[in-house]
């Protein structure tokens, strides 16, 4: 077996701040495999964005990678310099985000954004990048290249400085890119055109792709397989099939049966009770035990113990429970 | 009061509760340089109807900038608008005095997306309800803390979190106080603008829940507007889809979703993720986004992005008429 493009193993994030440790991230792992695209789902502060962040590096204080390895393409990135960080970062793993225009510029022209984009590396002349930056504004889907290529970030729409944050990503030719939340501040029809972008980009490229998003329904356009995140934790991972036909873990389970889709109209959802818990304050044992029916019904006192590890009860099916293991 | 110029009530429903007629509202924007002049007026909601019984939800969907949360904040006045009727239990709310607005807003109510903004910060969740209360004149010191504390424990706060100021809450039990704020003066409609769209799956569905339970307790009637279709299909009976400023389907939420008749709903409903991967479909791309609301306006709004567009619609507007019964919508395809 090939080695996978990005493996990352007992990564753990934690933020040292005056209330204590944030252990935002606890113990992630998961591997992609070149030109696959895996999504990354669950509510917010479960640690999807500080897993990413770790993974290109850009953790700063008060945060810090207390342990664990993220190895790219036979480079361990974790520890590893500046100087061969900036080697991967951007040209080689490439990130976009939920607010696109705050991550642009607001006083540098689109074209120079995506031009200083492609000055690392490239070693492309003015001219040149200008030309390229029309070329990969028009394969973002953006009309009028020639024209946008002069505007500012405010003369743009949502979905439209989305199509440049991911032409700027495309700069480097990344074999990796991790979307952020890409399309939750869009509407749903803006939305479709970003997630086709991207599922037309990865097969034409064969570019890896993380998708970090909450909504389950983002991911069943577009991953081939989830991880599904809960308190810092992945708490199962799988195809997506499997992840719709068959899940494993209760948390999945319940946000699954969530979805308004799968009740009557107008009758009660089913609910997950409570709510997220604080990470500077996580249970002891599975941090699941305290919103866990199936735990409740099954009798199961270890939940409340000892945190459960990762078991495979199918083949490329993994998940933390001990309802399985 | 006729339904020919009401569209919205369903067949089996009695009297409007709330009846919209024709709303306009138009903003004058300045446009730049140095003889600042206005511009075209930016047609925010251009010609609206619609009802909604007691006891019924109502769904306003679309992209946003297609006027929806101006419709909400216009029935309950909370804005001007420029034209057009709001009937409100008869009484007609845009001509309403002081005191019978007064009277008129403890029986419509709004529940914001962000409730964190209509609390000041300093003041505890308990005393900031009981005072939406004394505002009214509805109650002493004492009852006012008497009916918050009912309703907080009705929205499921406990008393201790009543007891807190707002920044010690999440943001699904702020909007249980933003809930328990429209529900204190007891009334008969809440506007809900977005009320889940910050919050997280899991809390979201509890909210839900919460809206569905005090409807059929209280009777209540909401317009639910939201961008989330499947939950605005879950808790809706009508469901109405607006385009810059228009409403241009409106149908009992079943046969809208199972059969869309108008094109800019079927590419609104076909741009919604799957909830199956296999549901893998055919979508309906739709070029471009939604335009700015002062472009002038020839034809069918939605003729410059819609695949079925004929010659006719980018010369005449088609109108908003019944095409079935209980079913309305604005489009040539249904003559
Ligand atoms: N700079 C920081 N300082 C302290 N805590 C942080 C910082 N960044 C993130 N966190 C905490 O880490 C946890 C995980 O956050 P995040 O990765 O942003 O979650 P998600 O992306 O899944 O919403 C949250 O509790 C968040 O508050
Ligand atoms: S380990 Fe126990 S508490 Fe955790 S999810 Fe499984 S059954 Fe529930
Ligand atoms: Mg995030």
């Amino acid at each position: 077996m090939t080695e996978p493009l990005l493996s990352v193993e007992g990564l753990r994030t934690h933020f040292f701040v005056d209330a204590g440790v944030v252990k935002a991230v606890d113990g992630v792992g998961f591997h992609i495999r070149r030109g696959e695209v895996v999504g990354l789902v669950g509510e917010s502060g479960c640690g999807k964005t500080v897993t990413s962040l770790s993974i290109a590096g850009l953790i700063e204080s008060p945060g810090r990678i207390v342990e664990g390895s993220v190895r790219f393409d036979g480079t361990e990135l974790v520890g590893a310099s500046e100087r061969v960080l900036n080697t991967v970062r951007g040209p080689r793993i490439a990130m976009i985000f939920q607010q696109p225009r705050a991550s642009l510029d607001p006083v540098m022209s689109v074209g120079r954004q995506i031009g200083q984009a492609l000055k690392s590396g490239t070693g492309m002349d003015r001219s040149a990048r200008r030309r390229r930056a029309v070329e990969l504004l028009d394969r973002v889907g953006i009309s009028d290249p020639d024209r946008r290529v002069r505007e500012y970030p405010h003369q743009l729409s949502g979905g439209m400085a989305q199509r440049v944050m991911i032409a700027i990503a495309l700069a480097g030719e990344p074999d990796l890119l991790i979307a952020d939340e890409p399309t939750t501040a869009l509407d749903v029809t803006v939305q479709a055109q970003i997630l086709e972008l991207l599922r037309e980009l990865q097969s034409a490229n064969g570019m890896a792709v993380i998708l970090i998003t909450h909504d389950l329904g983002v991911i069943a356009e577009i991953a081939d397989r989830a991880a599904v995140m809960y308190a810092g934790r992945i708490v199962e991972e799988c195809s997506i099939s499997e992840l719709y036909d068959a899940p494993l873990h209760p948390y999945t389970l319940g946000l699954m049966e969530s979805r308004p889709a799968a009740s009557r109209s107008k009758s009660r959802l089913r609910v997950i009770p409570g709510s997220v818990p604080v990470p500077l304050d996580l249970p002891v044992g599975c941090s699941f035990a305290p919103r866990c029916a199936p735990r409740v019904e099954s009798g199961l006192t270890v939940c409340t113990e000892q945190a459960p590890d990762p078991v495979s009860p199918r083949d490329g099916h993994h998940v933390r429970c001990w309802l399985h293991g | 009061m006729g339904s020919a110029t009401a569209p919205g009530a369903t067949a089996t429903t009695g009297p409007a509760l709330l009846e919209v007629t024709d709303l306009v509202k138009h903003y004058r924007i300045r446009s730049g340089g140095s003889m600042a002049h206005s511009g075209p007026p930016l047609r925010a909601v251009d010609g609206v109807s619609f009802r909604v019984a007691a006891g019924e939800t109502l769904g306003l969907v679309g992209e946003s900038g297609g006027g929806k949360t101006t419709v909400g904040l216009s029935v309950l006045r909370l804005i001007r608008p420029s034209g057009g009727s709001v009937t409100f239990e008869g009484r007609d709310v845009l001509a309403a005095g002081r005191t019978e607005m007064k009277a008129l807003r403890q029986r419509m109510q709004i529940v914001f997306q962000d409730p964190i903004g209509a609390l000041d910060p300093r003041k505890s969740i308990g005393d900031s309800v009981g005072e939406g209360l004394r505002i009214q004149g509805l109650a002493s010191r004492a009852q006012s803390h008497q009916r918050a504390a009912e309703v907080l424990d009705r929205v499921g706060l406990t008393a201790a979190q009543s007891r807190s100021l707002p920044h010690e809450l999440s943001g699904g039990q702020l909007q249980r106080v933003g809930i328990a704020r429209a529900l204190a003066l007891d009334p008969r409609l809440v506007v809900c603008d977005e009320p889940v769209s910050a919050l997280d799956v899991s809390i979201q569905a509890q909210i839900i829940n919460l809206l569905l339970d005090l409807q059929a307790e209280r009777g209540l009637a909401y317009l639910f507007i939201a961008h989330d279709l499947a939950l605005v299909r879950h808790i809706s009976d009508r469901v109405a889809v607006m385009y810059l400023g228009r409403i241009v389907e409106s149908a009992p939420a079943g046969e809208l979703f199972d059969n869309p008749a108008h094109p800019y709903t079927r590419a609104l409903l076909s741009a919604v993720p799957a909830d199956h991967p296999a549901a893998a479909r055919q979508r309906i791309v739709l070029r471009g986004e939604i335009p700015s609301a002062t472009a002038p306006q020839r034809g069918c709004p939605f003729a410059p992005r819609c695949p079925d567009a004929m010659a006719k619609c980018s010369e005449e507007t088609p109108e908003f008429k019944e095409i079935a019964p209980g079913r309305w919508a604005a489009c040539f395809l249904n003559d």
